[in-house]
This record gives structure tokens, C-alpha cells and sequence, in this order.
């Protein structure tokens, strides 16, 4: 068996892991996490463990049968230290690493003097930089049909979430939004959107985040920290035309690790080069002239399973 | 009867003991102010030895506990209870007002607004504070203000720090905090603006690993430190020395001008860096001209493309400026400078 635990669902992550996983290896594979996001965003195949009275029994008995275990932003330490005691002999221990440095929730990167994992896992989407050594791997990024071909709308959506003055994760600013605002009467017919704006909430499931998407024209990632995001991708193969900021260390890093030229994203020195972009006028031709470039791109490389694999093939090594 | 020893507590932590469970079996709780409740009988899992000598207590009774309170709550708790069988035995309210100011050395009391200063953040009891502690030895009028570049400095544990900044608006302050690693994370949590201000994070040996702005690799280098050097008092003095002596380099981050690094250098690309430094803020980051853009590092081409860093953040790479290139522009990526691509037929 295969085993997975982190503390939250790490944006859907581990769950979908878990399924990929599975398939491609043939091994029973779990997803264990503690405790689910205040909004319950993500559904859980595996439940969340942490309400049991008795939650250490549970764990214990699944890490014992257990042939690999990759822990997800895990801080709890009775956690890991019930892997590092109750696992079999030869059964390597991974962690994967979610957060960038001097941030919750793992800020100086604290457990890694205290364990002696196997490998460090990092997301190919620029995090490879934050810690020596790690082993940059593939998010693997849903495939998204509509019943039916969309028709996409004039829609700017910027769909962040979670946007702080931190370095790395003041992806969208308020002078972002108010440079955009201020602008917005020399869009045409183009409407720049938020989820609130959309949906009159701050939160929102990720199926109406994939479902939204499909009918945008044009999405706004991460303009000002260099990294590269989930929206980036899932924006690519919706078939939009996505603004990026990546830098060059994260195109590296991504098209070295699943072994593709950089992604059709449309790079960005910062907001001003989204406004310029969107008051120039040429956003249908844009689309027109690229569309099909992004979708090829898409299916050749971004395909759900084509990405799973490339997350496999790097773990494989580590199963006993 | 039952006891309850706080030894330590903040906002995101406390440690103590009790002879709740040993003792009694009772059931021990922590309640917030907002009312939520959490059982952390399991949570008191620590053998305290200086305990269990005084009560007579085998190995195998464990009375300690440390528990983070931002994980068990996961928020934070400004104010909390410690709850044994309904029975209040004690509250961080009654606390706040005993707790006395534990600094050794502080060149003033309190954290004033503005100026340029240097914190030293540690746990209580960890090995800064002892090295701290050494420092204290030799005399603190040698950290006086006017003694150090007009730069001030606080030697503060984190609970010191919390009460001090709690009414304190660091913002138009240019401040440098040397932080040990399990301060970090409190510290951050204490006040998130903190992580705006550059933090040199210090472990008992020096592990260039955390280093993820530069600063630490750049006093490294000034002071021919390796890999693993111990951080003993003499050590903090001479990180603490370089920062001090070459104030204007550390704390001065007011934009510069663009300055050359590597590469071709013909009319072209100073026409571009002239033109960049006119205006009024000269892009604060590392700026690579190219005859077409790149999108990926290994597209970089050491001999065709020029490298430019705005002086401002000579602190973040004043070990690499005489590196290759590559190694320079790959260590700019990862200490967070933004690199800014200009084709080289940009007229700007």
C-alpha cells in the first residue's frame, strides 16, 4: 500500500494523487488527511482522520502496511513520528513540499533537520528554488470537459484566492486590482472579473473555478512573484489566453520537468503590461492567432495523464 | 492537588507542566477567548526531568507539555485558559500583567518608531540565549546606539518582542532581524508585516540553506565563514559587526541606479541602462538585455546577454557579483530578485 498523509487537502492535490497513483502502479493507494479547509472546498474520498477520538490507531495500522509514504505539508509531528516508527524497515519516507520559505504553514522549513526523508519533493511550478536538492515534480492538473464546446465569453477572470504582500505569494495586489480598475473603460467589450464578482463569495468550490473557465477568454495568474500557478495551467487547457509573470527560473523548472518547450502563456513584466495588452485592442485576434497553439500545447503536454505519469515515473524509484 | 506551571506562553505557544494526568487522570483543556475548547491531556508528553526529582516521579511519567497553539486552534489566541475538570487553574490574562521584561541587553526599552535597527530574536532558553547571554558578559555599553553607526539594537526573546510590538508601528523603520529558526515561525505569526523586512535566519551552525534572501551569504562571504561554522558569541558579534559597519549597504534599500554585472557592453545597452536610470525609479531588480527575449534560464547566453542589478541589492548578492553569469542570474531567481528581460532594440 501506498500512503499519502497531510494535515489539509492541500488544494485537492493529494486526493488526486492518490487516484493517479493507484492507477499507474497497481498498489492500493490512501489519501489520509486531518482535517479539512473551514469552507470544506475540497470533497475527500478518504474522509478526514483527525475527528477520531482515537486517531493515532488508525494511522499506526495503515503505515504499517504501508510501502511508501509521502507526506504533504505535514507539520504535526506525532504524525511523523508515528511514519518514522511504524513503518516497515525498507519503506522510504517522502516529503512533499507545498509552501515557499518564511510562510505558513511550514515558514523556515523546520522539519526537515528534524527527519531524515528520503527525498524532497517540490511543485515544478517555481518551488524548486526554495529548498537545495529537491526533486521538482508535476501538479497534476484535472482534464475538464463540458458537455457541450463552450462558448467563450469577454471575460478577464482573475481568480485568486489567497493573495498576500508576502514575496512569494502577493500573486494579484490591491494596486493590481486598482490599476485594472481604473482602466477598465478602455477594455471594450472585455469585463474583468473576480470570484466575487462572479459569484457573490469569496469562496467557491474548484468544479465552478473549472467550470468558469472554460468560458473566459482571458485569465490573470501570478503577475508579480515569478511562480506559476494552477490557474495558469488549468487556464491553458481551458483554451485561454493566460498572463503570467513566471520567471525564468520557473519556466525552466516547469518545461524541463515534463519535458515540453515553455507553456503559450502570455509573459508579463506586471499589471501595466496586462492593461497596455488589453487596451491595444487586439484581444479576439490575440485569441484567433494563438488558440490553437495553446490547445495544441495543451493536449500534447498538459493531458492529466501524461502529467501523472511524469509524477510516477520520479516516485516509482522510491517503492519497495 | 492539582498543578499547573506555565514556564512560557505567547500568542502561538505555551510550555509548562502539569501533574494533571500523572497524578490524577484528568482530563486538561485549553479555551481561547473566543470560547473554542481543546483537549490536550494527550499533548502532555514530555519527561521533565527537574519534575520528577522534585515529586518524585519515574521515567516514565510525563508532566511536560509545548504545544503550539496556532496549529491547535489554527488561528491565533490572544488570550486562553488552561481548564482542568471545569476547574480554571490557569488563565494567560492573569499572567500578561507579572510577566517582567527578560532582555539581558536592549539599548532602549521599547521599540521606537522610525530609525534603522537591528533585532536578535531568540526562545528563551535556546542556545542564542545563552550565546546572547555570553555577549551580555563582556559589557552592553559597546552596543549603544551612537557606538554602532546610529544603528540601534534589541536583543529581545519572542515573548519580549510580543508585548514590545504589539503597540508599535514598525513600517517606517528600516529594521534587520536576526532570527533564530524556532523563532521564525511565532514571530511571523506575531506580525506578518515582519517578513517585509529582511531576516537572517540563524541556526547553531550556520546553514546557508535558509538563506533565502542573500544576506546571510553575503556576511558569510565578508567574514570567510564556511558551511557549518558554529555560531558562538564571538561569531554573532562579527555577523552582527558587518551588518553594523557597512550600514549603508545592509539598511539603505531606497532605489538605486542599474548597475553592470556581466556581458556585452556596447552602445545599445547603455542606452537602455541610461535610460533607466533617468526615470524616476530605476527597476529595482536585475535587468538582462537581449537581442530577442528569453523565457527560460538555460536560454541565457553568458557572452550575447548583458546582466544589470539595481545597487540597492548589492546586499542580497555581494558574494556571486564576480560569479559566471549563470550562477549569478540562477542565484538572483532563488534569493527573490525579479529579473527583467529588455530586447535589445527597445527604445523604451
Amino acid at each position: 500500500m501506498i500512503l499519502l498523509i497531510s494535515d489539509t487537502p492541500v488544494a485537492g492535490t493529494v486526493d488526486r494523487l492518490a487516484t493517479w497513483i493507484k492507477e499507474l502502479s497497481g498498489t492500493e493507494t490512501v489519501a489520509l488527511v486531518k482535517r479539512n479547509y473551514p469552507h470544506h472546498a475540497f470533497e475527500l474520498q478518504g474522509g478526514v482522520f483527525g475527528c477520531l477520538p482515537n486517531w493515532e490507531s488508525y494511522v499506526l495500522q495503515l503505515v504499517k502496511k504501508a510501502s511508501l509514504v509521502i507526506l504533504h505539508n505535514v507539520l504535526d509531528e506525532k504524525v511523523i513520528n508515528i511514519v518514522f516508527r511504524e513503518k516497515k524497515k525498507n519503506v522510504n519516507v517522502i516529503y512533499q513540499l507545498h509552501s515557499p520559505p518564511l510562510e505558513g504553514p511550514q515558514f523556515s522549513y523546520n522539519i526537515f533537520t528534524k527527519y531524515k526523508f528520503d527525498a524532497i519533493l517540490s511543485v515544478n511550478q517555481g518551488h524548486g528554488r526554495f529548498i537545495e536538492n529537491s526533486i521538482p515534480v508535476p501538479n497534476i492538473v484535472e482534464d475538464f470537459e463540458l458537455f457541450m464546446p463552450p462558448e467563450k465569453q469577454d471575460l478577464v477572470f482573475v481568480p485568486h484566492i489567497r493573495s498576500t504582500n508576502f514575496r512569494w505569494s502577493n500573486k494579484f495586489s490591491p494596486e493590481n486590482a486598482n490599476q485594472l480598475n481604473t482602466s477598465k473603460n478602455l477594455f471594450g467589450k472585455f469585463k474583468v472579473v473576480t470570484i466575487k464578482d462572479l459569484f457573490g463569495r469569496d469562496v467557491v468550490s474548484h468544479s465552478e473555478i473549472q467550470f468558469v473557465l472554460q468560458f473566459c477568454k482571458f485569465i490573470v495568474d501570478d503577475l508579480n512573484t515569478g511562480l506559476m500557478h494552477q490557474t495558469a495551467i488549468e487556464g491553458l487547457k481551458s483554451g485561454c489566453g493566460v498572463f503570467s509573470g513566471a520567471d525564468l527560473y520557473t519556466v525552466e523548472e516547469y518545461s524541463k520537468s515534463i519535458e515540453a518547450p515553455p507553456p503559450p502563456l502570455i509573459y508579463v513584466d506586471g499589471i501595466q503590461d496586462v492593461v497596455k495588452f488589453l487596451v491595444r485592442g487586439r484581444c479576439d485576434d490575440f485569441l484567433i492567432e494563438n488558440q490553437a497553439e495553446i490547445k495544441k500545447y495543451s493536449r500534447k503536454y498538459l493531458g492529466e495523464e501524461r502529467l501523472a505519469r511524469i509524477y510516477f515515473d520520479t516516485i516509482k524509484r522510491f517503492l519497495n | 492537588m492539582v498543578i499547573v506551571n506555565v514556564d512560557f506562553f505567547s500568542s502561538g505557544k505555551v510550555a509548562g507542566w502539569t501533574n494533571a494526568k500523572t497524578n490524577h487522570s484528568k482530563k486538561v483543556i485549553i479555551r481561547s477567548d473566543a470560547g473554542d475548547e481543546k483537549d490536550i491531556t494527550d499533548f502532555i508528553n514530555i519527561y521533565r526531568a527537574d519534575v520528577a526529582e522534585k515529586f518524585g516521579y519515574s521515567n516514565s511519567e510525563l508532566t511536560g507539555f509545548n504545544i503550539n497553539l496556532f496549529d491547535l486552534f489554527n488561528t491565533r489566541v490572544k488570550n486562553f485558559s488552561i481548564i482542568v475538570d471545569d476547574f480554571e487553574a490557569w488563565s494567560s490574562h492573569c499572567e500578561l500583567y507579572k510577566l517582567e521584561h527578560e532582555s539581558r541587553i536592549q539599548t532602549k526599552r521599547f521599540v521606537e518608531i522610525g530609525g534603522k535597527r537591528l533585532f536578535v530574536l531568540y526562545e528563551q532558553g535556546s542556545w542564542l540565549d545563552n550565546v546572547v547571554g555570553r555577549l551580555n558578559a563582556w559589557g552592553y555599553s559597546q552596543f549603544n546606539k551612537s557606538m554602532n553607526n546610529g544603528i540601534s539594537i534589541s536583543f529581545m526573546n519572542v515573548t519580549e518582542f510580543e508585548k514590545n510590538i504589539k503597540n508599535t508601528d514598525l513600517s517606517g523603520s528600516k529594521n534587520i532581524f536576526l532570527m533564530e529558526r524556532a523563532a521564525v515561525r511565532d514571530c511571523i505569526i506575531l506580525d506578518n508585516d515582519i517578513s517585509l523586512s529582511p531576516i537572517i535566519i540563524l541556526e547553531k551552525n550556520i546553514d546557508l540553506s535558509l538563506d533565502f534572501s542573500g544576506l546571510l551569504n553575503t556576511v558569510a562571504f565578508m567574514n570567510n565563514y564556511q558551511k557549518g561554522t558554529e555560531v558562538t558569541a564571538v561569531v554573532l558579534r562579527e555577523v552582527m559587526d558587518s551588518l553594523i559597519t557597512y550600514s549603508e549597504l545592509f539598511f539603505e534599500d531606497d532605489i538605486g541606479s542599474l548597475l553592470y554585472v556581466s556581458g556585452n557592453l556596447s552602445g545599445k545597452e547603455e542606452k537602455i541602462i541610461r535610460a533607466l536610470n533617468k526615470g524616476d525609479e530605476p527597476f529595482n531588480g536585475c535587468v538582462l538585455i537581449s537581442e530577442e527575449t528569453i523565457k527560460k534560464l538555460s536560454d541565457f547566453n553568458k557572452t550575447k546577454h548583458s546582466v544589470f542589478i539595481n545597487s540597492s541589492l548589492l546586499r542580497q548578492v555581494f558574494d556571486i557579483v564576480d560569479a559566471d553569469p549563470i550562477v549569478f542570474l540562477e542565484a538572483c531567481l532563488k534569493r527573490g530578485i525579479k529579473v527583467k528581460n529588455i530586447k535589445e532594440e527597445n527604445t523604451l
